[in-house]
């Protein structure tokens, strides 16, 4: 038999039974629905975290530290020590002081973080408002501030303190014999340019050269090192390690974020496939009754030169035709009932003040799958009709009523 | 020596069988059908001969015996193979119709070359022209449920022929038709078997069809009863010379169907002694005197047929005699017209004088037939008796018995033999009457 031929025999009952077909569709519908709602949910809360710390040179950046116990040290030496591991691209440290901010008239207690400009790119650093500095000399006097430095001042609009000048006097180590620590004033005019939306830590970012050309830097906090290509990050990692230093990674984090994510949405894959499991047991048995009433129709076919495998495959495509209209009917069902939730509490949120944010996601490679998954379910529930179909004895298909 | 397309050796259909509700449909049959011809399986219902044609389609299995259908066993090929039988060497009708009904009346007729994977277009083209065939051309694109019982079967005749198969099943196939439809659905059956030359095979409880056929297998309680060759068709089965000769009681079976060998044995005997004329002349006789009852025929022209030889299609009777039948049935119709109004007066209170005119037309016959003379002072009981009668106050046995009576017992004293003859002249008389 032909395909197209099949196509039209097996599509007849939205001719013949219309209302019981599509019912069965919608039925097929609400449990693919449920899947595709439910794995949305998971894609979209697994896009809402990454979203924010998945960037390419973030991922292929390892984050190194000095062991708070071991001579090791992170030092000029060291960064250019780890400039020449190979498959290393970039080194990008970061020094950090203790400092008093000051900003219209109000003193704070802030981290005074010198950094390249690199850096923003390499630990994934996202602006709030404004922008990030760059190592030319016009952005020397440039500071970034973190969202959560803000609150010192009782400024809630990031947008507010741009342009607005700032000062800082250092904690630095005291030059004099008898150890200790200095107040030292920071000397230049220094406008805040950009805030980060980190809201949980305190911190003044400052380009590395401008604090280095006041402040004696001799050691960094921490480094970021940035690898050529992910296949070498364990290399490179290890070299680290090696060498006395404490390296994460944050494509490490990455892996167990999306590791969780994966069961999160089979999990919830589990909640939606016990609906899809009602949904398949339903049109299984409208196919079976739908066997019972055809088996006449079966028996004249079998009489008039129809092989038993056309009776099968004719119930097969019929099965498959369901199921994938099913999926369709799912998918469009899943996808707005999911957006049309987000918007829903997406209005509830602005209306509180929180953040809009996409709590569904759908990609296309999911509901590609989807559409297949829904054939292949039709399928599935067809094979036992279809074969009981084709085994029937046409003289008792033609004297069934 | 011409094959048998279809060579059926001893086979048994046993149901459930070595159940408490064994059942045997067909115990034990054996026949041969040639190919080109019409056979008729006939018998009534339960007597296996639906059995029988399942069997040959291939769908029932026998239980013991042999089915060869051109030289080969269908069950003992494959899947394949015996799609393939199914497909190109049989075809088949159904009383029912059995088209599809989802499907438009031209997918119907071209859905056995679907299966046979045939393109479209040529499919088109092949049933379009068995539609035109068969008259439902302009039916092609409806669905078959909006058509009715006749043009139904001859969708479903042009189904079966889509493949140009060698053998025509036809089960019942005008057992839910109006009698128009019956007639044209069996012509195209005889056209398909004589113009294009495939054997058919017929399963009929209903006689009126055995014309149709070469030869009759009479079926009753799982058997062939009796094999009954038409003698009104040329016979494609060959018999050697002196093997087998065709009888009275082989034209008999085909007048009186459903009669056993034994009841037409009595039947030509009692012909014999009753009646001056085969049965053959009276066949004829009957559809004569059937056509000058429809008006067909002038008094003239009824004689003449009368005297007819009966290789020209006539009874043969003779001159004399054709005119006395002549004359009989004008009278006969004439007083059974009388009666008819008479009744047709009285059941609707009619009054008129014709009425007493009819009732002593009526006697007058009655007693010129039957050759009695009456006393005039017994005419007007007599015209009383027959009044009873023809309104339905009494019964024929009470008529008679009256005719017997003493006149002196309210009777009218005519002796047993005669009042008997008049009794029956004058239910003939009142039987045409009624149904006039």
């Amino acid at each position: 038999m032909r395909i197209g031929d099949a196509l039209k025999l097996s599509t007849r009952m939205f001719k013949t039974n219309p209302a019981r077909t599509w019912l069965t569709i919608l039925g097929m519908g609400v449990g693919t629905a449920a899947v595709v709602m439910l794995v949305g949910l998971g894609f979209g809360l697994q896009n809402i975290l990454l979203e924010k710390i998945v960037f390419g040179d973030t991922l292929l950046s390892l984050t190194v530290t000095p062991p708070t116990t071991s001579a090791v040290t992170l030092d000029d030496k060291a960064v250019a020590a780890f400039k020449k591991l190979p498959n290393v691209l970039d080194v990008s440290p970061l020094a950090d002081f203790q400092s008093l901010i000051t900003y219209n008239g109000l003193s704070a207690n802030t981290d005074l973080q010198g950094i390249q400009a690199s850096y923003f790119k390499y630990a994934g650093i996202q602006m709030a408002a404004g922008s990030a500095f760059t190592d030319a000399p016009a952005d020397s006097s440039d500071i970034i501030l973190s969202s959560a430095a803000l609150q010192l001042f009782g400024v809630s609009n990031p947008k507010d303190i741009i342009g607005k000048p700032v000062s800082f006097r250092v904690v630095a180590p005291s030059t004099g014999a008898q150890g200790g620590a200095d107040q030292v004033p920071l000397n230049g005019n220094f406008t805040v340019t950009g805030v980060t939306n980190d809201t949980a830590s305190i911190y003044a970012m400052i380009p590395l050269s401008t604090l280095s050309s006041q402040v004696g830097v001799t050691e960094y906090e921490k480094a970021q090192v940035r690898v050529d290509a992910s296949q070498n990050l364990n290399a490179v990692q290890k070299a680290l390690v090696e060498a006395g230093y404490v390296v994460s990674a944050l494509s490490k984090t990455v892996d167990q974020a999306n590791q969780i994510f994966t069961g999160v949405q089979w999990v919830l894959a589990g909640f939606g496939g016990i609906a899809l499991v009602v949904s398949a047991i339903g049109m299984f048995n409208t196919m079976t009754v739908t066997l019972l009433e055809r088996t006449g129709e079966i028996g004249v076919m079998r009489t008039i030169g129809a092989s038993p495998r056309d009776i099968q495959f004719l119930f097969l495509a019929e099965a498959v035709v369901v199921g994938f209209l099913g999926g369709m009917t799912g998918m469009g069902m899943g996808i707005i009932g999911g957006l049309a939730i987000n918007y829903i509490l997406n209005l509830v949120a602005t209306h509180f003040g929180g953040a809009a944010v996409a709590l569904f996601a759908f990609p296309a490679t999911f509901l590609g799958f989807i559409t297949f998954f829904s054939a292949i379910v039709g399928f599935v529930t067809g094979i036992f009709p279809a074969r009981r179909a084709s085994s029937i004895s046409p003289l008792e298909a033609i004297r069934y009523k | 020596m011409l094959e048998p397309i279809i060579r059926v050796n001893n086979i048994k259909v046993v149901y459930n069988e070595g159940k408490a509700n064994e059942y045997y449909a067909l115990r034990g049959e054996s026949l041969e059908i040639y190919p080109k011809e019409y056979i008729i399986l006939f018998g009534p219902s339960g007597c296996g001969k639906s059995t029988l044609l399942y069997s040959l389609l291939g769908i029932l299995p026998p239980s013991s015996g042999e089915i060869l259908v051109k030289g080969e066993n269908p069950y003992k090929y494959n899947v394949k193979k015996m799609v393939q039988f199914q497909r190109s060497t049989v075809g088949i009708i159904f009383q029912s119709f059995n088209l599809i009904p989802s499907l438009s009346v031209m997918d119907n007729v071209a859905l056995p070359l679907i299966f046979a994977d045939v393109p479209r277009r040529e499919r088109d083209v092949r049933s379009m022209k068995l539609l035109k065939q068969f008259g439902v051309d302009q039916q092609a694109y409806k669905r078959s449920t909006d058509l009715s019982g006749g043009q139904q079967q001859r969708v479903a005749v042009a189904r079966s022929l889509i493949n140009d198969p060698e053998i025509l099943f036809a089960d019942e196939p005008v057992g839910n038709l109006d009698s128009v439809s019956s007639d044209q659905v069996m012509g195209m059956l005889e056209e398909i078997n004589i113009k294009q030359q495939k054997t058919v095979i017929l399963v009929t409880h209903d006689a009126k069809l055995l014309p149709y056929a070469h030869r009759v297998y009479h079926m009753k309680d799982g058997g062939v009863e009796r094999e009954v060759i038409n003698p009104e068709k040329k016979q494609i089965k060959q018999t050697d010379p002196g093997t087998s000769i065709l009888s009275e009681i082989e034209k008999l079976a085909r007048i009186y169907p459903y009669a056993s060998p034994e009841e037409l044995r009595v039947k030509s005997i009692v012909n014999f002694l009753t009646q001056d004329i085969g049965f053959d002349q009276i066949e004829k006789l009957e559809r004569t005197v059937g056509q000058f009852i429809d008006g067909k025929l002038t008094n003239e022209g009824f004689v003449d047929r009368l005297m007819r030889r009966v290789e020209e299609g006539g009874p043969e009777i003779p001159k004399n005699n054709a005119a006395v039948f002549e004359e009989k049935l004008n009278i006969v119709l004439k007083e059974a017209r009388e009666i008819r109004s008479y009744r047709d007066n009285f059941t609707a209170k009619v009054a008129s004088p014709r009425q007493a005119e009819r009732i002593a037309g009526v006697r007058e016959d009655v007693l010129r037939e039957c050759g009695i003379a009456l006393p005039p002072e017994h005419i007007a009981r007599m015209d009383e008796l027959l009044k009873f009668r023809i309104r339905g106050f009494i019964q024929s046995e009470d008529f008679r018995r009256r005719l017997e009576a003493p006149y002196e017992n309210d009777g009218m004293g005519i002796p047993a033999e005669t009042a008997r003859n008049a009794t029956w002249y004058l239910e003939k008389l009142i039987g045409q009457g009624m149904y006039l």
